[in-house]
């Protein structure tokens, strides 16, 4: 990378910040603090709220990669996946607070580090990567729901319902698989 | 030069306004029925359902609680494919045209009721396979049932459920620019809607969306001797809970919880209609979730 | 300005050859949008003329360096934009303004074509300042640069795209239909911008104003079904209907193509009628003759 690439990425990072709809990050966050400290009120375990927050949140991250000026700005020499690597950065850092402010506010959890909602994001992020581009983001921001959705209606025990806690239960390894194919589709 | 067009003053003209509404409806209906996502919750629904059996062992009422939010994926899809619908009112499109955007929102509306059809049918399917199982399990000895049924009331809330499902989608989908946004809230709405025990707490109950039936209702201390209290309660008690309950089915409850989501789904629609009509929708949905509110407020024991 | 149908393209810019591509092909599914096209390019305005579904817009897609082509080999700038590296050098020196661009509407257009100019590696601010203050000016929005894009009307949006494709004074300038929604006095400020820009550069223009081309263009290619089926000037295109055009008062059934143009008058091009007499051709005439005898 050239020290002008790096020059410009950082000097991209404030209208890339303002170029963000901040709005549906926002509600998503508000929504789920609120529906975490009743959680925190039933005093039962929270685990399947951070859960849902924890796909809700990757969704929300994943959803920010819309760029409505993609085609104009498509043969820029600052790649498509710096200028999406730079909006993940943003709305990342918000949402791993997020995260933590939720972890402390939730009673009981047993998965309480950032391990499913990087995984849930990056399974997304590497969804937007290559699906056709028309789509790309909607099927991305979908993926985290999906995965989740399924898990949850998916009979315990069964080989579906194990393939898809991976994210849960082996985050880590979610994380790099998921950021391997990111790697492999970074020039599209 | 002199031409005459027919106005739609005329009877000419009115009964092509009327025939307008219709062919919208269907137009719109085909496209919304096309989309994969609604019948994909479906399909997750019921293998939700079917997987909810009671099991020995299980916490007194589990499987009955379970049965009703088998139904949030099938909500959920509704609201993706109706956001999706009435996101397209975002572009304008024909803005002379002399269908105004408030009759296709109408139009957009009146094409998602067919899915009200299919949460009705899903309801159904609830009743037929409870009857297969023969019932569920309710309470514990000696308030104990192993028939329990849910209730035409309980049962009548997915069809409520259904239309704050489309209200859901149509206020997001037209207000939210972007519909990979509307995704995630979707789907924490209706997941978190799901979690029907964040609802427990007796203030928070009449605001529940998925509501779950029974209702506990503390009727003594542990050391209370349950063969006291009337035959025909079911019961729940340590070491599930810190005293005795009473695990009350309310039927009123759930007629006047129905209220309060047609309120809901009112305001909902409020914010997802044009300027012309959106008070009037408005001030409906306030009276009738302020009713449902009250009236379950009531009710509860 | 050179453009030919089978020319072997040249490796760098210094012989005057800005754009080389041979056997360029691309397909979606089982629709070949873009059917072996070749094409050498030097400095100057070609103009892409075709009817919808020609190919005109994968083709500039494709070399604008968004989509890579299926087949056949391509040089921008004497570079293989297949590399990732020589693409990213391309568009340091690239402009794109694609069919329908989308902007962020909460920004000013001095932020957008700023922010533009940054993610076109132009890192020094004041001369990014100046730079974009110049090319709004140069679209005629200098007045207007400091408004919401979203309170500006779509040709002045359109203009603003048009500003961000030209900052850093591109070499290459690939414009999707860059007059879309342009008055004609708009039009006539894009043509003096255009004719700069083709001092030191290439400029490939799609449209479907003929007008436009015989006004802007040194040279027309047009295109059908993903092919490149005719290549001139805009005179020779014009040409190409001379002793093929002819006005009457009643449909000529032995015409390739028929249309009004006034109350009772119609011309046609195709065979003359003998004893007719042949009106004045124009780039229209020609660009209707080429595409109805390359079916």
């Amino acid at each position: 990378m050239t020290a002008a690439m790096t020059a410009a990425t950082a000097q991209a990072v404030v209208p890339t910040a303002r170029a963000l709809r901040w709005a549906p990050p926002a509600g998503v966050a508000v929504l789920l603090l609120l529906v975490v400290g009743l959680a925190g009120s039933s005093g039962r375990p929270a685990d399947t709220v951070l859960a849902i927050a924890a796909a809700g949140t990757a969704a929300t991250v994943v959803g920010g990669l819309h760029d409505p000026a993609a085609a104009l700005l498509a043969p820029v020499p600052v790649s498509a996946m710096r200028r999406r690597l730079l909006r993940l950065g943003l709305l990342g850092v918000p949402a791993l607070v997020l995260w933590w402010v939720l972890v402390s506010m939730a009673p009981m959890t047993v998965h309480a580090g950032p391990g499913p909602l990087l995984a849930l994001a990056a399974c997304g992020v590497a969804v937007a990567v290559w699906a056709p581009e028309r789509v790309a983001v909607l099927l991305g921001a979908a993926t985290p729901v999906a995965v989740l959705a399924v898990d949850r209606v998916a009979p315990a025990g069964s080989t579906v319902a194990e393939v898809l806690g991976w994210w849960l239960t082996d985050p880590w390894w979610v994380l790099g698989a998921a950021t391997l194919v990111c790697a492999a589709g970074r020039h599209r | 030069m002199s031409t005459t067009v027919p106005g739609l003053t005329s009877p000419a003209g009115r009964t092509i306004r009327r025939r307008v509404l219709p062919a919208l409806v269907r137009t719109e209906s085909l496209r919304l029925l096309r989309n994969p996502v609604p019948w994909l919750g479906l399909a997750l629904s019921v293998w939700a359902l079917w997987t909810t059996v009671p099991e020995p062992g299980e916490w007194p009422g589990s499987s009955y609680e379970g049965v009703t939010p088998t139904v949030a994926p099938l909500l959920f899809g509704i609201s993706v494919a109706v956001a999706t619908t009435f996101h397209r009112g975002r572009t304008e499109v024909a803005p002379a045209a002399p269908v105004q955007e408030a009759r296709r929102a109408l139009a957009r509306l009146l094409a998602a009721l067919p899915f009200l059809v299919v949460t009705a049918g899903f309801a159904a399917l609830i009743g037929w396979r409870e009857h297969d199982l023969g019932g569920l399990w309710l309470g514990m000895e000696p308030g104990r049932t192993t028939e329990a049924f849910h209730t035409v009331a309980e049962l009548s809330q997915h069809v409520a459920l259904g239309l704050v499902a489309v209200a859901l989608g149509a206020a997001l989908g037209r207000r939210v620019s972007r519909l990979a946004a509307v995704l995630p809230a979707l789907f924490v709405l209706w997941f978190v809607a799901m979690t029907y025990w964040l609802f427990g707490a007796r203030s928070v109950t009449p605001f529940s969306v998925i509501q779950v039936q029974p209702v506990p209702v503390p009727v003594g201390p542990p050391s209370t001797d349950p063969l006291s209290l009337p035959a025909d309660w079911l019961l729940v008690g340590p070491p599930h809970t810190s005293g005795w309950d009473r695990q009350l089915v309310s039927e009123s409850l759930a007629w006047w919880h129905d209220v309060w989501l047609l309120g809901l789904a009112l305001l909902l629609l409020a914010v997802a209609w044009p300027s012309e009509g959106r008070r009037r929708l408005a001030a409906a949905g306030l009276v009738l979730a302020v009713l449902g509110v009250v009236g379950q407020q009531v009710v509860i024991p | 300005m050179t453009t030919t149908a089978h020319s072997t393209p040249s490796p760098s810019t210094d012989s005057g050859t800005m754009l080389a591509a041979d056997g360029i092909t691309k397909a979606f599914g089982s629709l070949v949008a873009v059917d072996d096209v070749d094409l050498t390019l030097g400095r100057g305005i070609v103009g892409l003329l075709g009817p919808n579904g020609a190919g005109k817009t994968t083709l500039l897609r494709i070399l604008a360096t968004v989509l890579a082509p299926d087949r056949g080999t391509l040089s921008l700038l004497g570079m293989d934009p297949a590399s990732p590296a020589a693409r990213t050098e391309v568009r340091r020196r690239l402009g794109y303004l694609p069919q329908s661009p989308r902007l962020y509407g909460g920004f000013t257009p001095l932020e957008m074509v700023d922010y533009v100019a940054i993610l076109k590696e132009h890192t020094d601010r004041a001369w990014r300042r100046r730079e974009a203050v110049a090319v709004l000016e140069a679209v005629g929005l200098g007045d207007r640069m400091h408004k919401r894009i979203r309170t500006l009307s779509g040709g002045m949006q359109q203009r603003v795209a048009l500003a961000a494709a030209l900052i850093g004074s591109p070499d290459l300038l690939v414009l999707d239909e860059p007059a879309t929604g342009l008055d004609p006095e708009q039009r006539i400020a894009l043509r003096s911008v255009l004719a700069e820009t083709a001092h030191r550069g290439c400029v490939v223009l799609s449209t479907h104003n003929t007008a436009e081309v015989a006004a802007l263009c040194q040279h027309v290619l047009v295109m059908d079904a993903g092919r490149i089926c005719w290549s001139g000037t805009p005179a020779e295109l014009a040409g190409v209907a001379e002793g093929r055009v002819w006005e009457s008062d009643v449909e000529e059934p032995t015409a390739l193509r028929s249309w009004l143009t006034g109350p009772g008058t119609r011309r046609h091009v195709g065979t003359l009628p003998s004893g007719t007499t042949p009106a004045v051709p124009t780039v229209d005439d020609g660009y209707l003759l080429v595409t109805r005898l390359s079916r």
